[in-house]
C-alpha cells in the first residue's frame, strides 16, 4: 500500500509510544495491576461469604456497584455521541481526539456491565436471562441494548482503525515486536487503500455514525427506565430518560477532556490536540452542564413542589446535612456550577483548568449516581420496623471499595494497553503540517 | 544489545515481583484475617400441650457487621426444675438457618422449669448460652358456632399450679391461618377470667391446596409460660381460586405481541446493519485478493 508522506511523518513521531514502555509506564501498569489484585481479594471474599460482605441488605439492595455501572455506561457516551455527531457534521477538528473518545466508549462499555455481575446474587442463574427472557422487563431491555451498543461501538472503533493498521503493517518506521506486526497484518484485513475499499469503510462508518447516536440514547434511556418504571420516590419520573442521557453525554465529555489532557502531556501531542480543541470541547461541556443543570432543577423542583409524603422523605434526606446534604451540595455545585464558571471565564478556559474541573465534575456525577440509588432505597413505602440499623442504612464496605477500585484500574489499564497498541491520534486521518 | 538485555532482566524481575505478590495474597486465609467470631445464642420454649415442650436454640456469629446464622454447631440443653440441680437433657446440631431443636417431656411434678441452651464454642466461634424458664401450661382451640360472617373458635389457656391446671387470665393470644409463605394473622385478643377467648376468623378466607383452613392459636414468649401453640383444621366456606395461567413464554398467546413486533423490527434493523458492515469488512479482504489475483494474471 502506498502510504502518504504525512502519515509516515506522523507515525515517526508516535513510534516511541508503540515501540517502548518507559519505566514510569511500567510502574503505572504495575500499580494498576496491584489495584486489580486488591479487587480480586474483595471478589474472593464476596464469592466465599456472599453479599453479606457488602453493605447491601434487604432494603438497600443496590449500592455502589450499580452507581459504578451507570457511571461507566455514562462515560461511554464520549465516543458514541461525540464521535457520531461530529462525524456526521463532518467537523474536521474532531480528528485528533476522536480515537480517544472511541476507546473510552468501548472500554467503558466492557467494564461497566461487570459491576452488574458483581451485584447479582445468583450468578449461577445468569443464563436464565437468555433462556427465560421476559420482554416486559427493563432488565432484559438493558441486556439487549448494552450488548447491541457494545458491538456497534467496537465496530465503529475497528472501522476507524483499519487504515491505521494497514499503515503500521506496511511501514518500516515502526520497530515493534513480531507478534504485534502479525496482529496488525491480521487486523488490517489486507487493506490496500483501493477506492472500493475506501468506499466500503466510508459507507460503514457513515451507517454506524447514524446508528450509534439513537443506540446510545436508547441504552441510557433503558438504563434510566430500570429506575423510572419503578414506583419509588426519586425514581418514578418521566424525565429520567433524557436526564440520564444528558448526564451521560456530560460525564463522557468530561472524561474525554481528562483523557485529552493526559495523553497530550504524556505523548507531547500539543501540536495535534491544541488549546483550540479544548476550547471547542469546553463549549460542549458548558452547553451540556446547562442542560444537565436544567434537568436537575426540574427534577427536584417538581418533587419538592408536589410535597408528596414519600417523595418528601427522599428530598429531606438529600437536603439534610446530617444525611446526604453535603454530598448533594457537592454533586450540584461541582457537577453543574463549577464547570460553567470555568468554561465561561476566558482566563480559566485553559486545558489544565478544563481538565481539573472535568475531573471534579466526573467525581460529582459519580456521587450524583450514588444519590439517585441509595437515598431512595433507604426510604421504603412500608416502614422498616424492628430492623437492625445496618439493615436500614447503606454503608460501603471495603469489599465494595476494592472492587470499585479494581474496576477503575481495569478501565485505566485497558486504556493504557490500548495506547501501547494503537496511536491515540489516527495517523491515517491527520495531515501533518509541513 | 546490552540495553535490551537489561530491559529483559528488568521485565523478568518485575513479573517475578507481581507473581510473589499474587502468591502472598493467595496465602491469606479468612481465618488469619478474622479473629474468633463472637457468638449469640437465643432460646425459645414452645409448649405443645400434654406436658411436651419444644426447645429451639438459634446460634449466630458476628461476621462483619452482622450476626449470621451458623450451621453444624452442637447445642447442649439443660433443665433445672424448681430447686433441683441442673441436668443435661440432650443436644442437637444447628441446621442451615442456625436453628437446633429438641423436644422434652415435662414430668408434671414441678412448678417451674428453667431451660438452658449452651454452645461450647470452638476455634473460630466463641461460646455463649441462653436461658428461659416456663410454668407448664396448655393452650387448646376448639370449634365454636360460626356466625354469618366468621368462623369462631374457643381458645382456652390453663396454667399449672400446686392444685393442678387452672384457667389463666389476661394472656395475649394471636390467631393465624397458615398460608404458603407465612402465617396470616387474623385475630388478636386476651383471655378472660375463665382463661377463655372467642377467636373470630373471617369466613371468606379461601382454603389451602388441601381445601382446608389450618387455624393456629399462639401465645408468643409469655413471661411465665413461654410460647404456647395449638391448631385446628376447618373446612373453608370459600374454595381456593385456581387461575388458569398460560405458560409464560414468548411463543404463547400471553406474549405481548406489540412488544415482540417492535423488538424484532428494531433489533432486526440494527443487527441487519451490523451484518451489512461485517460483509463490507469481508469485502475489503476479498478486494485485496482480487487485486493480487489480477496482478498475478497480468
Amino acid at each position: 500500500m502506498r502510504i502518504a508522506e504525512s502519515s509516515i511523518a506522523l507515525l515517526r513521531e508516535f513510534a516511541p509510544q508503540l515501540e517502548r514502555t518507559s519505566l514510569a509506564a511500567r510502574i503505572w501498569i504495575a500499580f494498576l495491576v496491584l489495584l486489580i489484585l486488591f479487587g480480586g481479594v474483595g471478589l474472593y471474599f464476596q464469592v466465599k461469604y456472599g453479599h453479606a460482605v457488602t453493605g447491601m441488605r434487604d432494603h438497600v439492595v443496590w449500592g455502589i456497584y450499580i452507581a459504578n455501572f451507570i457511571f461507566f455506561i455514562g462515560i461511554s457516551y464520549a465516543g458514541a455521541v461525540i464521535s457520531g455527531i461530529l462525524h456526521l457534521l463532518k467537523v474536521e477538528w474532531r480528528k485528533p481526539f476522536i480515537r480517544l473518545a472511541e476507546l473510552i466508549t468501548v472500554i467503558a462499555t466492557i467494564v461497566g456491565p461487570v459491576f452488574i455481575l458483581l451485584c447479582v446474587g445468583r450468578l449461577d442463574r445468569l443464563h436464565h436471562l437468555i433462556i427465560y427472557p421476559r420482554l416486559q422487563s427493563p432488565i432484559t431491555w438493558d441486556v439487549l441494548a448494552i450488548s447491541t451498543y457494545l458491538v456497534g461501538s467496537i465496530l465503529l472503533l475497528y472501522l476507524a482503525l483499519i487504515r491505521d493498521f494497514a499503515i503500521y503493517r506496511d511501514t518500516d518506521v515502526l520497530k515493534v515486536a513480531k507478534w504485534k506486526r502479525k496482529l496488525y497484518r491480521i487486523l488490517a484485513l489486507g487493506y490496500q487503500d483501493l477506492p472500493r475499499q475506501r468506499l466500503r469503510i466510508k459507507t460503514s462508518i457513515d451507517l454506524l455514525a447514524v446508528m450509534i447516536i439513537p443506540l446510545a440514547i436508547v441504552v441510557h434511556s433503558v438504563l434510566s427506565w430500570i429506575f423510572g418504571m419503578t414506583l419509588r420516590p426519586g425514581w418514578h419520573s418521566t424525565i429520567f430518560g433524557p436526564y440520564f442521557v444528558m448526564a451521560a453525554i456530560y460525564s463522557g465529555t468530561g472524561v474525554l477532556i481528562i483523557a485529552m489532557w493526559i495523553f497530550r502531556r504524556i505523548y507531547n501531542l500539543q501540536e495535534y490536540i491544541t488549546e483550540k480543541h479544548f476550547t471547542y470541547v469546553g463549549y460542549m461541556l458548558l452547553a451540556l452542564a446547562a442542560g444537565y443543570g436544567y434537568f436537575t432543577f426540574s427534577e427536584y423542583l417538581t418533587s419538592w413542589y408536589g410535597s408528596e409524603h414519600w417523595e418528601s422523605q427522599v428530598l429531606d434526606k438529600l437536603f439534610s446535612f446530617s444525611e446526604y446534604g453535603a454530598a448533594f451540595l457537592f454533586a450540584n455545585v461541582a457537577g453543574i456550577i463549577l464547570p460553567i464558571i470555568v468554561v465561561a471565564v476566558r482566563r480559566l478556559r485553559k486545558p489544565g483548568y478544563l481538565a481539573l474541573v472535568s475531573a471534579i465534575m466526573v467525581l460529582a456525577l459519580w456521587v450524583k449516581r450514588y444519590l439517585i440509588i441509595v437515598p431512595t432505597l433507604e426510604s421504603p413505602l412500608i416502614p422498616m420496623q424492628e430492623t437492625r440499623p445496618e439493615y436500614v442504612d447503606y454503608a460501603i464496605t471495603w469489599v465494595e471499595w476494592s472492587l470499585t477500585l479494581g474496576g477503575l484500574a481495569t478501565f485505566l489499564l485497558l486504556f493504557t494497553l490500548a495506547s501501547k497498541f494503537v496511536t491515540v491520534v489516527p495517523v491515517s486521518e491527520i495531515l501533518k503540517k509541513p | 544489545m546490552r540495553s535490551k538485555q537489561i530491559s529483559h532482566r528488568r521485565t523478568v524481575r518485575w513479573m517475578r515481583n507481581v507473581l510473589l505478590l499474587i502468591a502472598t495474597m493467595a496465602a491469606i486465609s479468612p481465618d488469619t484475617l478474622h479473629a474468633q467470631h463472637r457468638s449469640r445464642v437465643s432460646l425459645e420454649c414452645l409448649q405443645l400441650g400434654n406436658q411436651e415442650v419444644e426447645l429451639t436454640a438459634l446460634v449466630r456469629a458476628r461476621i462483619g457487621r452482622s450476626y449470621v446464622p451458623m450451621a453444624g454447631l452442637k447445642v447442649d440443653y439443660f433443665v433445672a426444675r424448681d430447686s433441683i440441680e441442673e441436668v443435661r437433657i440432650g443436644s442437637a446440631e444447628t441446621d442451615e438457618r442456625g436453628f437446633a431443636s429438641i423436644r422434652y417431656m415435662m414430668d408434671g411434678t414441678s412448678l417451674t422449669y428453667a431451660f438452658r441452651a449452651s454452645f461450647a464454642g470452638n476455634d473460630t466461634i466463641s461460646d455463649d448460652d441462653a436461658t428461659t424458664s416456663v410454668v407448664p401450661a396448655v393452650l387448646t382451640i376448639e370449634q365454636a358456632e360460626d356466625d354469618s360472617l366468621n368462623h369462631q373458635f374457643n381458645v382456652l389457656i390453663q396454667g399449672w399450679t400446686a392444685d393442678g391446671y387452672v384457667p389463666v387470665e389476661d394472656v395475649p393470644v394471636e390467631v393465624f391461618v397458615r398460608r404458603m409463605l407465612s402465617d396470616l394473622k387474623v385475630f388478636t385478643g386476651t383471655t378472660d377470667a375463665d382463661g377463655r377467648l372467642l377467636a373470630q376468623v373471617p369466613g371468606d378466607l379461601p382454603g389451602d391446596a388441601n381445601e382446608t383452613l389450618d387455624i393456629v392459636a399462639r401465645v408468643t414468649e409469655h413471661d411465665t409460660y413461654g410460647s404456647l401453640s395449638a391448631s385446628i383444621l376447618k373446612t373453608p366456606r370459600t374454595q381456593p381460586i385456581h387461575h388458569d395461567r398460560p405458560e409464560r413464554a414468548l411463543w404463547t398467546d400471553a406474549a405481548p405481541l406489540w412488544m415482540l413486533i417492535t423488538f424484532f423490527v428494531l433489533m432486526g434493523t440494527v443487527w441487519g446493519h451490523y451484518l451489512y458492515i461485517l460483509l463490507q469488512l469481508v469485502g475489503i479482504k476479498s478486494d485485496t485478493r482480487k487485486l493480487q489475483q489480477q496482478s498475478v494474471n497480468e
